[in-house]
């Protein structure tokens, strides 16, 4: 995994202070800066926040600076630390004037690739795999709950156990996409076919 | 700091329900679920995998139009505010079109199989019911050759089958070349199954009613439909238009830039949208004119997608 990219308002030594604070192992440090920096963007979002990753980078940026003061005695969950600061990240970003943000759209192209990259995502499935994932989402409203209902009966599983099959599929796609995305982005970028 | 500790350790032992989470997810739980929700996601890797999860089937929901009216407006407004968000939202509406398209696939499969069990039922073992078999092939042969004599050549009946009736709001098939250039969505206009539904709209501030674009059509496969939008400017050579495609809940579908204005009885920009980028409900474009100066003006033209299932072809 590539190591996280510093945000511009954060001296190089208090972010590698940050690191090492999180995990003596610089790797291992990296996966938990972005995994604070997924979660405290979640919050934030979950909070109605218009610019949760600003936020969340606001957040991490003060915990940064913070780290000399409180590395040698803190105790706890250092992730409770990070919910403190967002605290008053959030407190002071209420207090702000309303921002009129624009509303973030993917582009046509991207969805020409995405369509592309699911394509073979889904060709590189189990043929039940396939199956289930076509009949899950087959259909619409009414009729899908029908047919949903018929699909468990037929695996002879619950109709929960269904959709926690049915998701744990499409949460490796969604990953499968992700990666298909990022190599052709790459061959579009540097003119490049596959 | 211990305080906080024990209020992680009940959250962690009474967990919230799926029902709660999409509540925190759309932004708007109550207090103590959001609380809880919050201590979760910051210390449980399971509980964030959860979420996680929740959100694509949020965005699924979303695409395949499973949410109530308040929570679209919230799933736009609250939930679609990060980029990895929007590109969840792109795989659902992907997966949406795949899986549609897959749907008539498999109807075919299934004609295709039912065909092969009928004439499986004559193939081995049984030499009778083949010689019959062969018999009526030819037969139908000979009928087959005999109807071509009969009937007019085949390039009359398509032409006149796409001549616009008086009364149809043009959803009519309009085979011919692509205008936009380097939109690599533009139909083939020899590709007999590929028909390009037309609509030709007038600014919104003229226009009294929305034109609707059907997308299901019996009669082949819809890869794009043609929007001609007529504008009132004097041109000036070399002019060209950026539109933007705006769905009915102000998000940017898609953007074109570089088109030129068509002359003919009417001045015209002409876009074709791939129809995959189009489900069902209203959508206006934005056409702007590119001037150095630097135009902020634009009109809208405003149309409505309707897309059914397809029916089975009438004779």
């Amino acid at each position: 995994m590539p190591l996280p990219k510093r945000s511009d308002s954060l001296r190089q030594d208090d972010f590698d202070r940050l690191l090492a604070w999180l995990d003596e192992d610089r790797e291992r440090a990296g996966e938990e800066y972005e995994k604070m920096r997924r979660r405290l963007t979640t919050i934030f979002s979950a909070r109605g926040c218009r610019i949760p990753e600003e936020l969340a980078d606001e957040t991490i940026d003060r915990v940064s600076r913070r780290v000399a003061d409180i590395q040698d005695t803190y105790e706890g969950n250092k992730a409770l630390y990070f919910l403190g600061v967002a605290n008053n990240v959030h407190h002071e970003y209420l207090k702000r004037p309303p921002l009129t943000t624009p509303v973030i759209t993917p582009d046509a192209s991207e969805q020409e690739l995405t369509y592309d990259c699911l394509e073979r995502c889904i060709g590189k499935l189990t043929e039940r795999s396939q199956h289930l994932i076509r009949q899950y989402y087959a259909e619409d409203k009414r009729a899908k709950i029908g047919l949903r209902k018929a699909l468990a009966h037929q695996l002879g599983i619950t109709q929960n156990a269904l959709r926690a099959r049915a998701l744990r599929i499409r949460e490796g796609l969604q990953l499968c996409i992700e990666r298909c995305l990022s190599t052709e982005s790459f061959c579009h970028d540097s003119g490049t076919q596959e | 700091m211990s305080k906080q500790n024990n209020n992680v350790d009940e959250a962690k032992t009474d967990s919230l329900s799926d029902a709660a989470i999409r509540r925190s997810l759309l932004g708007c739980a109550g207090p103590a679920d959001q609380a809880k929700f919050e201590a979760l996601m910051m210390l449980d890797d399971e509980f964030e995998r959860r979420v996680y999860r929740l959100e694509l089937e949020l965005a699924d929901d979303f695409s395949f139009g499973q949410l109530s009216t308040e929570e679209q407006k919230l799933f736009t407004s609250r939930f679609l505010v990060t980029p990895d968000r929007v590109r969840g939202l792109t795989v659902s509406e992907a997966l949406r079109k795949a899986v549609s398209t897959e749907s008539a696939d498999y109807t075919t499969q299934a004609a295709q199989r039912s065909l092969r069990n009928f004439l499986n039922l004559f193939a081995f073992g049984r030499p009778l019911a083949s010689a019959a078999l062969a018999g009526a092939a030819l037969l139908l042969f000979g009928t087959l050759i005999w109807l071509s004599l009969k009937a007019p050549p085949v390039r009359q009946q398509v032409s006149s089958k796409q001549k616009p009736t008086p009364n149809s709001e043009k959803q009519y098939a309009h085979p011919v070349a692509p205008q936009s250039p380097g939109d690599k969505s533009a139909p083939d206009s020899n590709t007999a199954k590929q028909q390009v539904p037309t609509i030709t709209l007038q600014p919104e501030s003229k226009s009294e009613h929305k034109q609707t674009v059907q997308l299901s059509n019996p009669g082949g496969e819809i890869a794009s439909i043609r929007v001609e939008m007529v504008i009132d400017v004097t041109i000036t050579a070399g002019t060209t238009y950026e539109a933007k495609l705006i769905s009915a809940d102000g998000l940017k579908v898609a953007s074109f830039s570089e088109l030129k204005v068509q002359p003919g009885d009417q001045s015209q920009v002409v876009l074709d949208i791939p129809a995959r980028l189009l489900k069902n409900g209203s959508y206006c474009v934005e056409l702007k004119q590119n001037l150095a100066s630097g135009n902020d003006e634009f009109e809208r033209y405003c149309f409505e997608v309707r897309q059914e299932q397809a029916a089975p072809p009438q004779k």
